[in-house]
């Protein structure tokens, strides 16, 4: 009788820790499984109603017609099951947002707009604008390459995919750059590693040119250096089993073309990834074409950049200073000054898991691989750089690594290239006052669950 | 010891009934929040490869994109929108067993929009292209966001007046004070065998239901017409456009770009691409015309036999198709080809867009969504040459639940 007790008793807990995870386990609403992405539609239309400067003229105006208008066209423009509310504030002199004017499609009852998008417009009378220098070196403007290849998986950008971070590098470093030109596919990749122009602008430069890669930890692979590829003998360590000599192979382009490559968050060449490639291959944590090449991957990209030769070298060399010295990293004064003169503001102390040595800490890379330290982003803590540029000493190629914790913010990768070139923004008549209107549409689901 | 016994099996029965009870019950769970995450990781896919198709630039080998670097983001290339091999209408071959096939745009007998497959950018192409070979397919949906229609058309008894309604409606409501401009392109009989077209026009603002009525008097519309309506509010357009009768008695005259980077169109005779038992002569005269910014029809001519005369039956006068070609200079720019043609006292009539926002075409590219377990979409505002459509991507996993594939 009293092993049926326990059984029942037993059976008593297992069913109320059942209860007890159902309370917890929330399953989202259908709604929410598969959501109309409403932020992308809502600033696709106000884009697309300022692209012949209509929305700017309706925001200055005080003509009902016109109000009436935009709301007409608003409403033409968004599914019928979408509501919608569209502010306009003034910019006043001291800063502040005084409400202007607001139209919506809903009049009374109560809807919780889910979805916003704010957008900025002048006045058609004001011919102010401010403009950002282009970035160049010796006289020659630079091209923006952004790794953004769709057969290409990515590791330690949780929460994102390396195409959002991709467009949302585009846009912030958008007014520096005189040509951008997204990489999308590992094919692109391989005509760039060839030298080759992916597009028939006359302002393309493969040369000098700064590569952004938005995969954090992972670097895609054209399959022609995989293993079997017809380049695999630069791209496959067949003794080691390792890709480590395809970061070797990048590293070398990387000096021959001076080329400044940007790993945005985390360990920097950890992976190689090909969807296609490596379509039955994992990288231990069930993100399948991914494969590990480990911290040899850093080794022998600093051995390519440094024209050394190519020897195997799985030594880890970050550190991570949060966890082993108990503090974050914090903004050097040039960080803050340039946050506050390009409007950029991440936070200005974040963890740092994947800092790179410089002088002072062991594996020092500087001077391992005849590197300068330019530009950091954060102070150093115990020799170790959180964010900087490591520029060869040659004056040819360059790696800005940013070694913070996951999830990335893209802005430091913005900031660090910007304290990089320290290009200028010219102001006219900036300080105009009453001449700029913020619009924020806000957007939502009607009906359904 | 029998009731310890008992006890026992009881106890282990009970245990095990419970057991496997919590963990289906846990199980289904589990299997809920799993099928959450792969139709959550399909939605953001979903979201991610329609910005990559409206922002990448495809004017160049190895990409698959409609935008283009000269234009703002979210605007895109109407030349490469006209490569996009149709899904909505059956491949045309013509002439018949030259091997020669076109993407089919059709609306109807005297609606056509007909592009040589082999200058088409296929979905498989656009599958490997985008990355997505083999594990997502995908359909593609360009949709005007104003339809620009036409009702309570009347003829007067006499021919010599038209008078309709034309409807601007939205995504999700009529379109009110919209200006619209309509073209009335009337057929004249012409000099010899040959018809003409002659064009006047006529503009009304939209009432508050998006209507806007008009009449057209001392016209003679009584041998064929086409009328081409415009619409703008806030700068973006819409377009419409009915026409009396396509076909006469021996079929019609059917256009087909044989080349979209020359310009150059064969115009055939509808027997010969098999769509309509009628063998007789037709006369035909085809008039171009170029949209200037303002959305004004520009009357270019043709080069090559824009007019001349088609016959199916061999060994008599006429070809059963003819060539002709749009001037370079014009390819840039939006424009309407209008064909009508004459056999005996009957006058048919064929339009046909060069880039689809002139005759605001919808496109329909990629895979059939129907059937699969689960398909993500998504939609974005896009901006074709001045026009504003809807640009909606259904996207689905080709690995039935999985969106990844499992290493096992």
């Amino acid at each position: 009788m009293m092993r049926t007790i326990e059984a029942v008793i037993v059976i008593i807990i297992m069913f109320a820790a059942f209860f007890m995870a159902s309370y917890f386990i929330v399953l989202p609403s259908p709604r929410e499984v598969s959501p109309m992405n409403l932020r992308a539609l809502a600033l696709t239309v106000l884009k697309n109603l300022d692209v012949n400067g209509y929305l700017g003229e309706v925001v200055f105006s005080d003509d009902s017609s016109a109000w009436k208008e935009l709301q007409t066209v608003l409403s033409a423009s968004l599914p019928p099951h979408i509501a919608y509310n569209l502010t306009v504030y003034e910019i006043t002199e001291d800063g502040v947002y005084m409400l202007k004017k607001s139209v919506s499609n809903v009049y009374g009852g109560r809807v919780s707009f889910t979805e916003s998008v704010s957008y900025m417009v002048s006045s058609p009378d004001v011919t102010y604008k401010t403009v950002a220098q282009k970035i160049s070196e010796g006289g020659k403007n630079l091209t923006l390459y952004i790794l953004n290849c769709a057969d290409a998986n990515g590791w330690w950008i949780t929460g994102y995919t390396a195409q959002m971070l991709a467009q949302d590098v585009y846009n912030l470093l958008k007014p520096y750059f005189q040509t951008i030109i997204l990489v999308n596919s590992t094919a692109q990749l391989l005509n760039l590693l060839d030298g080759v122009k992916l597009t028939t602008n006359p302002s393309e430069s493969v040369t000098d040119a700064i590569i952004i890669n938005t995969f954090g930890e992972v670097v895609p692979i054209p399959q022609e250096y995989t293993e079997g590829g017809s380049r695999q003998g630069q791209g496959y360590d067949s003794d080691k089993s390792s890709y480590a000599r395809y970061c070797y192979t990048l590293g070398k382009k990387v000096r021959e073309y001076n080329w400044k490559w940007i790993s945005i968050v985390g360990y920097p060449f950890f992976y190689v990834t090909n969807t296609i490639k490596f379509s039955s291959r994992q990288n231990n944590y069930g993100i399948y074409g991914i494969v590990s090449v480990g911290a040899a991957g850093l080794n022998a990209f600093l051995q390519g950049l440094n024209y050394s030769n190519y020897v195997y070298n799985p030594t880890w060399i970050t550190k991570d200073i949060t966890t082993e010295y108990g503090v974050p990293v914090q903004f050097t004064a040039e960080a803050y000054y340039r946050s506050n003169y390009y409007g950029i503001y991440p936070a200005s102390e974040q963890s740092a898991s994947r800092a790179l040595p410089g002088p002072g800490a062991p594996n020092d890379i500087t001077r391992g691989y005849n590197l300068a330290i330019i530009a950091p982003v954060f102070n150093p803590v115990y020799g170790y750089y959180a964010a900087a540029t490591f520029k060869h000493n040659s004056g040819k190629g360059a790696l800005i690594a940013i070694g913070l914790t996951r999830t990335p913010d893209i802005r430091i990768t913005a900031l660090a290239l910007l304290i990089y070139y320290k290009p200028n923004i010219f102001k006219e008549t900036f300080t105009a006052p009453g001449k700029s209107r913020l619009v924020i549409l806000q957007l939502a689901q009607l009906g359904g669950v | 010891m029998v009731s310890a016994t008992i006890d026992h099996l009881v106890a282990t029965t009970v245990l095990i009934v419970a057991f496997t009870l919590s963990m289906g019950l846990f199980s289904q769970i589990m299997q809920n929040a799993l099928l959450y995450q792969f139709h959550m990781h399909l939605a953001t896919k979903c979201s991610d490869t329609l910005d990559n198709i409206l922002l990448s630039f495809g004017d160049m080998p190895g990409i698959f994109g409609l935008g283009d670097y000269t234009l703002e983001p979210y605007t895109l290339d109407p030349t490469l929108v006209m490569k996009l091999l149709s899904a909505s209408g059956p491949i045309v071959e013509y002439p018949p067993g030259s091997g020669i096939k076109y993407s089919n745009i059709s609306f109807g007998v005297g609606d056509y929009f007909l592009v040589p497959v082999r200058q088409c950018i296929d979905y498989e192409t656009a599958q490997e292209l985008l990355g997505l070979k083999g594990l997502y397919g995908f359909r593609l949906s360009l949709t005007p966001l104003f339809r620009v229609s036409f009702t309570s058309i009347q003829e007067g008894r006499d021919g010599k007046s038209l008078s309709f309604t034309v409807v601007v409606e939205g995504y999700g409501s009529p379109v009110s004070n919209a200006n619209i401009t309509c073209r009335l392109l009337y057929v004249r009989a012409g000099g010899g065998n040959y018809p003409t077209i002659s064009i006047t026009s006529m503009s009304k603002i939209t009432d508050s239901n998006g209507k806007a009525q008009f009449t057209f008097r001392d016209v003679d519309v009584s041998r064929n017409y086409v009328v081409v309506a415009n619409a703008d509010a806030a700068h973006f357009h819409g377009v419409g456009y009915i026409y009396k009768q396509a076909l006469t008695g021996a079929g019609n005259v059917i256009p087909f770009i044989e080349n979209m980077e020359n310009g150059m169109i064969i115009l055939a005779h509808s027997y010969d691409v098999k769509q309509f038992n009628k063998t007789s002569a037709l006369f035909y005269n085809a008039t171009y015309f170029a949209l200037d910014d303002d959305w004004n029809l520009m009357n270019v001519r043709l080069l090559g036999n824009y007019y001349g005369l088609l016959n199916y039956a061999s060994g008599t006068q006429g070809k059963t198709y003819n060539r002709t070609q749009i001037p370079p200079e014009y390819l840039g720019r939006p424009g309407i080809l209008v064909v009508v043609c004459r056999t005996g006292n009957e006058y048919g009539v064929t339009v046909m867009p060069w880039q689809i926002q002139s005759l605001s075409f919808s496109v329909e590219f990629g895979g059939n969504p129907s059937g699969w377990e689960w398909v993500a979409t998504d939609v974005r505002h896009v901006l074709i040459g001045g026009v504003p459509y809807t640009a909606k991507l259904a996207l689905w996993s080709l690995m039935g639940y999985q969106v990844a594939r499992y290493g096992w």
